[in-house]
């Protein structure tokens, strides 16, 4: 697939305060559908995202276990906001405040999911950096993906517990600062 | 002045280019206000529903929320920090709050399949944009109204609240029918 052919080449791409990127996907993490502005950030064409997992955009500096809380939290019917890295098809990277919700149908179950993201602030990431730099490193240091998650899932627990925080309270520390921007 | 064949043609494929491109645009407006309208929906709901729920660290994010459902933004987010302190609040907040995510939820979803019905039998759909513009100035307008709603200069009567609500989506409702006619063109 493609997305495993690019090289990242270490150039940082970034978007205006003002806009949004968007896609929404089907339940298994299909993009079904896509914004102008993603479109151009990830300097992809609409035909070549329609349809294709979002790992996509997967940048290998990205935990496991990150996304691994994303997909527990949103399969139970709840938000979740994540500081996150992707990989354009050019190479260049972008990082984004990402907003995940499931999207429910007219009886309550849930059909879909729906991010916006938005851009995010630098003060956020001088802590986020550091932190998904020690998780990815505590991955690498297992083969199997399975012991990867779990072993920087403990990593990423432990550090929240010692700063006496939950992880929902944790990503608020850092995007509180953006609200009151 | 008459045209050569090869100029007619020429001209009907340049003319269709303009179409296609002007639709693409129209798309991407259309998507636009959809996407506007659904993150401040989400983000409203959310916000409110955390805070409902005691969680007050999660705030409503202000980024790419822009002009004046900034100030509805703005308007929760003072709302949500009142909340922190009173309990009654809160159970006047979740009512308005679920009446304002349906209103608007059920606009936002009946703008996109409408929109979604038109783009499928398109053909026409130039001269539209500035429609567009109109609307989205309307839903401006809607935003303004949430925010003085939600703010509630006398106190905030949860009840008069959402029927304000209630009224400003039926006539942002009424617009984009309105709307939608003009771009079907009958
Ligand atoms: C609505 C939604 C949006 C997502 N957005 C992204 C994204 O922007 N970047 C990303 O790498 N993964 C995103 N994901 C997660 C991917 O589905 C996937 O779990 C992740 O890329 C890890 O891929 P992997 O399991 O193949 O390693 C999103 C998932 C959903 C449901």
């Amino acid at each position: 697939m493609r997305a495993s052919a690019i090289r990242p080449t270490g150039v940082e791409r970034t978007f205006a305060p003002d806009e949004i990127i968007v896609t929404k996907t089907d339940l298994k993490g299909h993009i079904t559908y896509a914004n102008d502005v993603f479109l151009r950030v990830s300097a992809y064409s609409e035909e070549e995202v329609l349809g294709q997992p979002h790992s996509l955009i997967r940048h290998p500096d990205m935990p496991r276990c990150v996304f691994a809380l994303l997909w527990q939290e949103i399969r139970r019917g709840r938000e979740i906001f994540a500081y996150v890295v992707n990989l354009a098809a050019d190479g260049a990277h972008y990082w984004v405040l990402a907003h995940v919700t499931p999207s429910a149908g007219p009886g309550g179950q849930i059909v879909g999911y729906h991010s916006n993201r938005r851009v995010p602030g630098e003060a956020a990431l001088r802590r986020i950096r550091p932190l998904y730099a020690s998780l990815t490193a505590e991955e690498r240091r297992r083969s199997r993906p399975a012991d990867a998650v779990e072993a920087s899932t403990a990593l990423l627990e432990g550090t929240l517990k010692e700063h006496g925080m939950s992880y929902e309270e944790f990503v608020w520390s850092l995007a509180g600062q953006e609200a009151a921007r | 002045m008459s045209l050569r064949p090869d100029d007619r043609r020429a001209a009907r494929t340049a003319s269709a280019a303009v179409t296609r491109e002007a639709l693409a645009e129209l798309r991407h407006e259309l998507n636009r206000m959809i996407d506007r309208m659904d993150a401040f929906v989400r983000e409203a709901a959310a916000s409110l529903q955390a805070a409902s729920e005691g969680r007050f660290h999660r705030q409503f994010l202000l980024e790419g929320v822009p002009g004046s459902f900034r100030t509805s933004a703005t308007a929760i987010n003072r709302a949500r920090t009142a909340m922190a302190g009173t309990a009654d609040r809160a159970a006047e907040a979740e009512r308005a709050r679920l009446r304002l995510a349906d209103e608007l939820e059920s606009t936002v979803m009946t703008v996109a399949e409408q929109v979604a019905a038109v783009q499928s039998a398109a053909g026409e759909g130039t001269s539209t944009i500035e429609t567009i513009s109109r609307t989205v100035c309307d839903m401006d307008d809607l935003a303004r109204g949430i925010a003085t709603a939600v703010d509630g200069g006398d106190g905030g009567r949860a009840g008069r609240d959402a029927r304000g609500l209630a009224d400003m989506a039926e006539r942002l409702r009424a617009e984009v029918s309105h709307f939608l006619t003009v771009m079907r063109g009958n």
